[in-house]
């Protein structure tokens, strides 16, 4: 019933796309993370209530409160009138950045926020001041903590990605499109995709479980004496 | 006098955890801290480097104001954090949970405050960590991290620690207090070499044979205040006070 | 700057269309996650008290409906349904595709609610004879749907900005009237911003009220709940 000398056979033209997919997926992820991490320790540096926490929560508000689609559009007609005259691989990395990173100022909190306040103690007792503590105490182990969460975020960014069709960036879902408006074979396309979209997901599932418990190891948090540890 | 402690009170909500504290302690001196649990002594040493801010009351370290200082006006300007951090420097703290660096292994857990807040070269400060951490009897221990520590070894690299930053006084906070009873004696071993070695200690504890050891001074508090002063020798032998004799009639 | 010349009177003019739109979006979401429920019951409760070969058949659709991005449900619904025939109008197109997706996440929701509910409930219906089927739809299913409630708001929130995909297909919500009056009138700031306010209210007034069941929850009559909504409202839909 199923075409399956088509399927195959599309797969080379969805060779370039599915780079852009993941290219668009990976740069956004890293930008996102800076941004996030930066803006996390910023928040969780600044005082209850101050300017910098409440245009903080707006943000996150914002981003969180509104569907991709409207985030890109955002992006696709806001950069040019600002004077950004850029690709649309490059809008949709804009825009995905700025999603991501207010998703993930919530994970770097969470994971900040995991590191005790014994060791923030211990840190302050020996002279260090509140961004030393920071630097050298409490990011190298929330980067740590926060790795898991941020496979996952790289699949929703996966998936986000697909949104960027819209624009017309040519990756993935859009040379879908491409393939059935010429073909009109549009479940083996939509099954190939599925499958493509589907194995990057679960391989990075996967991924995630597999450095959660290389990870886990560490931070077991018992001595071999069964003692708690900070 | 290295430390002077004057009208020290501390509310948390209105209830009262510290009322009228008012000691000194000399340079060498080793005072114990004894009471029930409640009895505000933590809540006291954590406010001598003020990770509690008292309500009231000032403490001095060799001349120096902690947490702020009086301007001309004999008013009290709060200390900024970067001010507190350094007087901070001449305080070390051992805390009952140690609270080692978890992503550091137990040489640079010593190493990082020279290091970092001291602005020492790497070299100085892992030549520094090797020898502390030697002296504590832990010198084959550099390169394991808190996890694969026991609870008396992760206290005695806590204790390394601050001594790395050459502290004039160091706060002990019940620091056998998580430990499995076979584990405190090492602990307490250390502490003992440092008593001898000169070292001022102020000491939050429950080990009364130590105590009787080591302490020239043992203070008891009871419910936030100091309640009976003496003398090691004296406060053992002869206590004045009914709530120090109650006190000690459990203990010993 | 543009940002600074808002064209009030325009966006005045297009408040009308966008709260209309508006009220297609919720009634498309709503039913989806309505109907979602519909299916997401029974699978949940397969996926609790099944087979484990049918367990592992659930959690593959699950696996799978969340595996891949919701574009491409719609996408396929748009295509699949006409060619068996199926003739729909694009809003209840909408909503089969909305079903699909809120379904995935909706058989997690059942199967954690489900879950949780204490062992003992289900063991002393089976010791008073009462057969798995019985079980489920009896006593484990009526506290189960209490439960479900605060994640299921939050559920709702997630479909309502999956539903502004639909707008590459053409379903009349809120996202395709925006887009429709971006390309007529050639604005993009006015229409974009009260596209953006009215997604954030509806998407807030879920997430709060979410949460104020939630919290509900707790006071009525010690449901030990841990924090049942707030660990599903960490799939979130972008």
């Amino acid at each position: 019933m199923l075409d399956t000398r088509f399927m195959i056979e599309i797969f080379p033209r969805l060779w370039h796309p599915f780079w852009v997919t993941i290219g668009v997926s990976m740069i956004s992820l890293l930008l996102g993370t800076s941004l996030g991490a930066s803006l996390g320790m910023l928040w969780v540096m600044s005082p209850f209530r101050s300017p910098i926490r409440i245009l903080l929560n707006a943000y996150v508000w914002v981003v969180r409160g509104t569907p991709i689609i409207v985030q890109i559009y955002i992006a696709f007609f806001l950069l040019p009138k600002i004077g950004l005259k850029l690709s649309v691989f490059w809008v949709g990395v804009i825009a995905l950045t700025f999603n991501s990173a207010g998703y993930q100022i919530e994970i770097v909190r969470a994971a900040i926020a995991s590191i005790s306040r014994g060791q923030q103690e211990a840190a302050a007792s020996i002279g260090m001041t509140d961004w030393m503590t920071m630097i050298y105490v409490v990011l190298p182990q929330a980067l740590r903590r926060m790795i898991p969460p941020l496979t996952n975020e790289l699949s929703n960014l996966v998936k986000a990605s697909s949104v960027l069709s819209v624009i017309s960036l040519f990756e993935l879902m859009k040379a879908g499109d491409a393939i059935i408006a010429a073909s009109f074979k549009f479940a083996e396309v939509l099954l190939v995709l599925s499958i493509l979209y589907f194995t990057i997901i679960q391989l990075l599932s996967w991924g995630a479980k597999y450095l959660e418990q290389a990870l886990s190891l560490q931070q077991t948090n018992l001595s071999p004496a069964g003692q708690p540890l900070t | 006098m290295l430390l002077k402690v004057e009208n020290l009170y501390k509310n948390y909500n209105q209830v009262p955890a510290l009322i009228d504290i008012n000691l000194e302690v000399k340079l060498g001196e080793h005072l114990v801290l004894l009471g029930a649990s409640g009895s505000g002594k933590s809540t006291l040493l954590r406010c001598l480097n003020w990770l509690e801010v008292p309500t009231k009351g000032t403490v001095c370290l060799d001349g120096q104001f902690i947490g702020g200082q009086f301007n001309s006006e004999e008013q009290w300007v709060p200390d900024s954090p970067p001010k507190l951090a350094k007087k901070r420097r001449e305080i070390g703290m051992v805390f009952q949970g140690f609270h080692l660096f978890a992503h550091l292994n137990a040489l640079d857990n010593i190493a990082i405050g020279p290091q970092k807040v001291l602005k020492k070269s790497k070299a100085t400060c892992r030549e520094l960590a090797r020898y502390l951490l030697d002296k504590v009897h832990l010198k084959d221990h550099a390169d394991k991290y808190p996890w694969q520590l026991s609870g008396g070894e992760q206290q005695r690299v806590a204790i390394a620690r601050a001594l790395a930053m050459n502290p004039k006084l160091i706060l002990f906070d019940e620091p056998t207090s998580a430990l499995d009873p076979r584990l405190t004696h090492e602990v307490l071993r250390v502490m003992q070499e440092l008593a001898e070695e000169g070292m001022t200690m102020i000491v939050v504890t429950h080990e009364i044979r130590f105590a009787q050891q080591v302490a020239d001074t043992v203070i008891f508090m009871d419910h936030g205040k100091i309640v009976e002063r003496s003398s090691a020798a004296q406060f053992f032998t002869r206590p004045q006070h009914q709530k120090t004799q109650e006190f000690l009639s459990y203990v010993l | 700057m543009v940002l600074i010349a808002l064209d009030l009177k325009f966006m005045w003019q297009i408040v009308p269309d966008i709260l209309q739109a508006s009220l297609i979006t919720i009634e498309i979401s709503t039913l989806a996650v309505l109907f979602g429920i519909v299916t997401g019951l029974p699978l949940g409760g397969l996926r609790v008290l099944g087979s484990p070969f049918i367990k592992v058949m659930i959690q593959g659709f699950v696996d799978f409906v969340r595996g891949v991005p919701p574009l491409l449900h719609i996408a396929f619904i748009y295509f699949a349904l006409p060619n068996f025939g199926i003739r729909l109008d694009e809003f209840w197109t909408g909503v089969v595709a909305l079903t699909i997706i809120a379904a995935g996440y909706e058989v997690e929701i059942v199967r954690a609610a489900i879950e949780s509910i204490d062992r003992g409930q289900s063991e002393a219906a089976l010791s008073i004879g009462m057969d798995q089927r019985t079980t489920l739809t009896q006593i484990l299913l009526p506290q189960a749907l209490k439960r479900m409630l605060p994640a299921l708001t939050n559920e709702l929130a997630n479909v309502i900005k999956a539903s502004s995909l639909l707008s590459v297909i053409s379903v009349n919500e809120l996202m395709k009237v925006g887009n429709a009056l971006i390309f007529e009138h050639f604005v993009f700031a006015e229409v974009l911003i009260q596209v953006a306010i009215m997604y954030l209210v509806i998407i807030s007034f879920l997430v709060w009220l979410s949460a104020y069941l939630e919290a509900q929850m707790f006071s009525f009559g010690g449901l030990q709940q841990s924090g049942l909504g707030a660990h599903i409202s960490n799939q979130n839909i972008r």
